[in-house]
């Protein structure tokens, strides 16, 4: 459970809760893959099945100790945008209603990078990243420190570009975000505090306002 | 007088798909059989190693991969499983990110013999391996404080170590001293360690003389006027207690208390050097070959560390980490016979630092292990790069360093002297 889904530095979901449900697996011989459910609060919808996000990857150690990583996403996302924050429609507004516009989009982003003890590095290449008929490329830093076994703090930089600015909107600007947080590990849970902002006027990757910066809290359990 | 050894127990190894599990231990050098603690009770507990998946991208929300939370969860659960179905608990937990497994700590009843739970836990095919938690002994020798002068000092007289200094004094060089607490606040080491960090959370965190006596071989102050001078005054510690000295049984003198380290407490230490960017990891400690260690002393030679470690005449091959592969095994110089391949340094009556702001003389190969990772410190300075330490040693007959060659990489014709003209006449030239 989080107060927020918000996604590289930008609510999705117009800063209200929501939930995900997920399944996840490993193998020793490096393959991953998992499947993310997720249920948010469109306030003026109510709650709602927003979407998954399905992923397959492959991990491998390297003698220098270094992990290397690939992959692939796909997400399916439906979002409800209030019409008062909206800037302009969407292309793939499915629903409209007096209050509320209905975004739903279907990409894929590949991914690939290294990691080594807590620093992590990768780049994901979207052919039409959250369907705004865009292709991205998104570098993605972090870093962690454990003062304590089990507390976690977190550091995060993450830039989006688009690769073909041929489109001439707001889409066609670099958008930078950054997070840092706290993460109390249990056994089975952990909970969250962080903080994400973004480069001022976010309009991109959709057009509707957004805040620069948001507090988030968050809750997970393991199963 | 104090003669200290660290020796480390043996560990095993179990499997399981994902997972993984292990489990050793260390303790402190030898003395005379008939001065030995009367044997301490079995250790009734086993250390399992749960392989860890590589750390991977997760659509988390925030940025991927800060954490395993998930990977985490199911370990313990199996953890928790395994330890059901073979009728022990769960102690403690210690993921190793460097080894790539989680390291989960077993209780076995009374009526179990450890070797068996191990054995058994090893059978199961998510294990990796199991193996028992072994406990090593040190006993002190009756301490006779001395004044605690420079000119007393071994290395003094046989390494040159002033002359050394006016070349090197392993400025900024990390070593990792694994061994019980050090005295932060003693006089002669104050400011001299950089961080330390307690592996050892269920006992007392209190100053313990081996290593505080480690501690100054390596960097006590020079030229303060006060005790003596570490090999490597102005090197960086990092006390990482994996030891405890133990409480004297009623009637025995506080000096003469065994001071114990297991395995887990030494494979966290170790992974926490690496972790944290030592340079040299000193271990004045022998024991039985532990595979958790070994794995973890190979990253670390892989990662260029050097790591230096007391031989240990009562053990095979010196004991381990001695007689691992990579690690530079040091002895008393003045013990005999020698060994091949064994170095040997300073290690009788050695004045350094103890507990309670005061000085005592030492004895033993972890003071003389204690004295080539400053050494190396110093080595290190000069030439960052360097990491195949024993390649650079140089030695007279019978493996006994030469310190002053040793840094100044002289040979030949061109001795200490020499080689310390050359060195001031550069470094006067530039």
């Amino acid at each position: 459970m989080e107060s927020q889904y918000n996604v590289r530095g930008v609510s999705l979901n117009d800063a209200k809760p929501d939930i995900r449900f997920g399944l996840t697996y490993d193998h020793a011989s490096g393959a991953y893959g998992g499947l993310s459910g997720i249920l948010g609060d469109t306030a003026r919808n109510g709650v709602q099945p927003l979407g998954y996000i399905a992923y397959l990857g492959f991990a491998k150690p390297l003698p220098n100790g270094w992990i290397w990583d690939v992959g692939a996403t796909n997400t399916q996302i439906t979002l409800y945008i209030p019409a008062s924050t909206l800037l302009r429609s969407p292309q793939n507004t499915t629903y409209k209603q007096a209050s509320t516009e209905r975004y739903r989009a279907d990409y894929s982003e590949f991914y690939s990078g290294v990691s080594v003890h807590d620093i992590s590095a990768r780049v994901y290449i979207s052919p039409d990243y959250l369907n705004q008929g865009v292709s991205t490329a998104y570098l993605d830093l972090n870093a962690a420190y454990r003062p304590i076994p089990q507390l976690r703090l977190y550091g995060h930089a993450g830039a989006l570009t688009p690769l073909d600015s041929s489109k001439g909107a707001e889409s066609d600007r670099e958008h930078f975000d950054l997070g840092a947080g706290a993460v109390w590990e249990l056994h089975h849970a952990e909970l969250r505090l962080a903080w994400t902002g973004v480069t001022s006027k976010v309009e991109y990757p959709i057009n509707f306002r957004q805040k620069n910066n948001a507090l988030i809290l968050s809750a997970t359990g393991f199963f | 007088m104090r003669d200290e050894p660290l020796m480390l127990s043996s560990l095993r190894p179990l499997v399981l798909g994902l997972l993984v599990a292990a489990s050793a231990s260390l303790g402190l050098a030898q003395t005379p059989l008939a001065d030995q603690p009367a044997p301490a009770a079995p250790i009734q507990q086993v250390l399992v190693m749960l392989r860890m998946a590589p750390q991977h991208f997760r659509p988390d929300g925030y940025g991927g991969s800060y954490g395993d939370g998930e990977g985490r969860s199911a370990r313990w659960r199996i953890a928790r499983r395994l330890a059901k179905e073979q009728g022990v608990s769960v102690a403690d937990e210690w993921p190793m990110p460097v080894l790539g497994v989680d390291c989960y700590l077993m209780t076995v009843p009374a009526d179990r013999s450890p070797e068996e739970v191990a054995a058994r836990l090893g059978r199961d095919p998510g294990v990796s391996w199991s193996e028992p938690l072994h406990t090593y002994h040190a006993k002190g020798e009756p301490i006779a404080h001395n004044d605690p002068l420079y000119r007393v000092q071994p290395a003094a007289r046989e390494w040159r170590l002033a002359e050394l200094h006016q070349i090197s004094t392993g400025r900024d060089v990390r070593i990792a001293v694994i061994d019980s607490a050090i005295e932060t606040t003693h006089r002669d080491l104050v400011g001299q360690i950089e961080l330390t960090k307690n592996f050892v959370p269920d006992r007392p965190d209190i100053p313990e003389d081996h290593g505080t006596g480690v501690a100054g071989v390596i960097a006590a102050h020079a030229d303060n006027n006060l005790g003596m001078a570490g090999v490597a005054p102005q090197a960086r510690l990092m006390g990482l207690r994996a030891c405890w000295q133990e409480t004297p049984r009623a009637g025995e003198a506080e000096s003469t208390a065994p001071t114990l380290c297991d395995s887990l407490s030494l494979a966290k230490a170790l992974d926490f050097a690496i972790s944290h960017k030592a340079q040299i990891i000193n271990m004045s400690l022998s024991g039985p070959p532990d595979l958790l260690l070994g794995r973890l002393v190979d990253i670390a030679l892989t990662d260029k560390i050097i790591v230096v470690a007391a031989y240990d005449r009562n053990l095979p091959n010196g004991g381990f980490p001695a007689s691992h592969k990579g690690v530079v095994a040091v002895a008393d110089e003045t013990a005999d016979p020698h060994v091949a391949g064994v170095f040997g340094a300073p290690g009788r009556d050695v004045p350094t630092t103890e507990t309670g702001n005061r000085w005592f003389l030492v004895n033993g190969s972890s003071y003389a292990a204690a004295h080539v990772s400053g050494l190396f410190a110093l080595v290190r300075q000069r030439t960052p790069s360097v990491h195949n330490a024993s390649a650079l040693v140089v030695a007279y007959h019978g493996d006994t360093i030469n310190a002053c060659a040793t840094l100044l990489q002289t040979s030949g014709s061109c001795d200490c002297d020499c080689g310390l003209s050359r060195e001031h006449l550069s470094i006067a030239h530039k």
